[in-house]
């Protein structure tokens, strides 16, 4: 699905002595079927901007479209579910969101909520529980007898039973240790690919946007700083730096192998193993 | 002296399930910087809640200071092992950063004027004085886990025990703790005790424990640990970067005396190779 911000603005607890806005004139598109990465520093307004895509907040000016959708101020109410329907958010430790008290149940809970019919769920629930690697055995677990890899596991499954259209993942890998983190993300890159979902991404993590997405928006106080793919923000590190982001380790190791042996290596992806060997290729050739 | 000693322990949360520790012996002195690594599950956490009475031993003991922990001396070890937990939001209550580290000032009955002087000088150690008045969730996630500090260095502990302290907080906040951690580490040469998966956070240690299945797996030190870096990706550990391209230069017949924690060293060791060549 096509996502279009359109000089989108929003104010919390307007008319107040606390009034804050949040995000200022955002235009953006995301378009079908793309990776994006939102990266910013903490209060740059990533998560309000989420908040639009799946209709949690309403602009205070400006209109977002998702789809058929249409987000808009004044507009008369439509049914905000079948958006939901589409849109599926997998926010910052939505373990914390597990209550059943069992993982089936739990996983079975937001669609029953949206009518699936009785007759795929099942099937839904297996499916999911494949694509978080989860052993059968667990959907008759207690949620709080898991590990804390696991539940975040369980948390997935359920959005992922949804089959989203969209998926927007708020800070997914936070707090698991490196290999749950890199386990994580390889599960949402698959079904990106696998489902050709619209994904997006808000990361503190620049290693994974630069793994990761098509293309990086860069959040400062509210408005875009920066947007391109991962080779056009990572060129300009005096303004990732104004918007208190760092960059991915790989790129900065090149910088400084370039600054000291006067060699570019363009970094494509290539892993420490090839790094290493054009590294030596390129200081023999000198 | 030693700070803690771990003899012979053997704990597990249920009597049905698995022992997490098993004859499990370790032993920190101190004024020593310790790192505690493994990945989840690997038992790390609950060396932390034993070591401050929070969970009891099915059979060993343990000793802070040279003092066996028992049922009634608990209170009294608390003191002397100060904890930071993994989520800034769940350790606060008081209204105000000054109340908060005040908290457990009050409750150990310490006297006012020597309170005062306390949350002065503990706000100080972390770089937070200019917040006292400041509402704690009006703070960001790295000044919030600094105020923790200062709340635990308050009450004048031998031992600051920090559990996945920055695995919740953003890059600038994990900077900022580490670089509270160094300076706490040169101000007062406090024993300091880091449970982490996060590899930026050896570096300041000087010894790191690498856990695994309930076991010590290695003990070494910080410059030498990466010279097992096989044995350590096979319990699931990831290497650093710099690290992992040393070793594929190494095989290009550039040698590294030590695995390179940070990429200056990486480019500097490289280029004084090169030089030679």
């Amino acid at each position: 699905m096509e996502i279009t911000f359109k000089d989108v603005s929003y104010t919390y607890q307007p008319n107040t002595p606390f009034s804050h806005q949040a995000l200022t004139n955002m235009n953006l598109t995301i378009r079908d079927q793309e990776f994006v990465a939102v990266v910013g520093h903490t209060g740059s307004g990533k998560s309000t901007l989420l908040q639009h895509i799946n209709g949690l907040l309403i602009p205070s000016s400006g209109e977002v479209q998702i789809g058929s959708f249409v987000l808009s101020k004044g507009q008369k109410k439509q049914d905000l579910k079948k958006l939901r329907e589409k849109v599926g958010v997998v926010f910052q430790y939505p373990e914390h969101q597990l209550f059943e008290e069992t993982v089936e149940r739990d996983i079975r809970f937001a669609m029953e909520n949206f009518h699936i019919p009785k007759e795929d769920i099942q099937p839904r629930i297996m499916e999911a529980l494949a694509q978080v690697n989860l052993e059968e055995e667990v959907l008759a677990k207690s949620p709080f007898e898991l590990s804390g890899g696991q539940m975040r596991r369980v948390a997935i499954a359920g959005v992922l039973a949804m089959k989203p259209e969209v998926l927007i993942l708020d800070e997914p890998t936070a707090g698991l240790d490196p290999q749950g983190q890199q386990a994580i993300m390889d599960l949402f890159y698959r079904i990106h690919k696998e489902r050709g979902t619209t994904t997006i991404l808000v990361t503190h993590q620049m290693a994974d946007a630069l793994a990761y997405a098509d293309r990086i928006i860069v959040l400062a106080k509210g408005s875009m700083l920066m947007e391109g793919t991962p080779e056009q923000v990572f060129a300009n590190p005096d303004l990732l730096a104004e918007a208190n982001l760092d960059m991915p380790e790989v790129l900065t190791l090149l910088n400084h192998f370039e600054e000291r042996f006067g060699i570019h290596i363009a970094y494509q992806r290539q892993s420490a193993h090839d790094l290493a060997k054009e590294m030596i290729e390129k200081l023999r050739e000198t | 002296m030693v700070a803690i000693e771990f003899r012979d322990v053997y704990f597990r949360y249920n009597e049905d399930t698995p022992w997490v520790l098993k004859n499990f012996n370790l032993k920190i002195e101190s004024k020593e910087t310790v790192a505690i690594l493994g990945h989840n599950g690997s038992g790390k956490s609950t060396i932390a809640k034993l070591a401050n009475g929070l969970l009891m031993p099915q059979a060993g003991e343990i000793f802070i200071d040279d003092r066996k922990i028992t049922p009634t001396n608990v209170w009294e070890i608390r003191q002397k092992i100060g904890m930071v937990f993994q989520n800034p939001e769940n350790q606060f209550v008081g209204t105000t950063v000054r109340d908060d580290v005040a908290f457990g000032l009050e409750n150990r009955a310490i006297a006012r004027e020597e309170m005062l002087r306390r949350i002065q000088e503990s706000l100080q150690q972390v770089g937070m004085e200019a917040y006292e008045n400041h509402e704690p969730h009006h703070l960001s996630g790295g000044q919030k886990q600094r105020v923790a500090i200062a709340s635990v260095m308050a009450i004048h502990p031998q031992v600051l025990l920090l559990d996945e302290a920055t695995a919740m907080l953003d890059p600038r906040g994990k900077k900022e703790i580490l670089a509270t951690v160094l300076s706490l580490k040169e101000q007062l040469a406090i024993t300091t005790v880091m449970i982490t998966h996060d590899l930026q956070e050896i570096s300041i240690a000087d010894r790191v424990i690498v856990m695994n299945k309930g076991a010590i797996f290695k003990d070494t030190t910080t410059d030498k640990l990466f010279n097992s870096h096989q044995e350590l990706q096979s319990i699931g550990l990831t290497i650093p970067l710099s690290v992992q391209l040393a070793i594929e230069l190494e095989q290009y017949g550039y040698p590294f005396s030590t695995y390179p924690l940070k990429q200056e060293e990486l480019i500097e060791t490289l280029w004084k190779s090169h030089l030679k060549m």
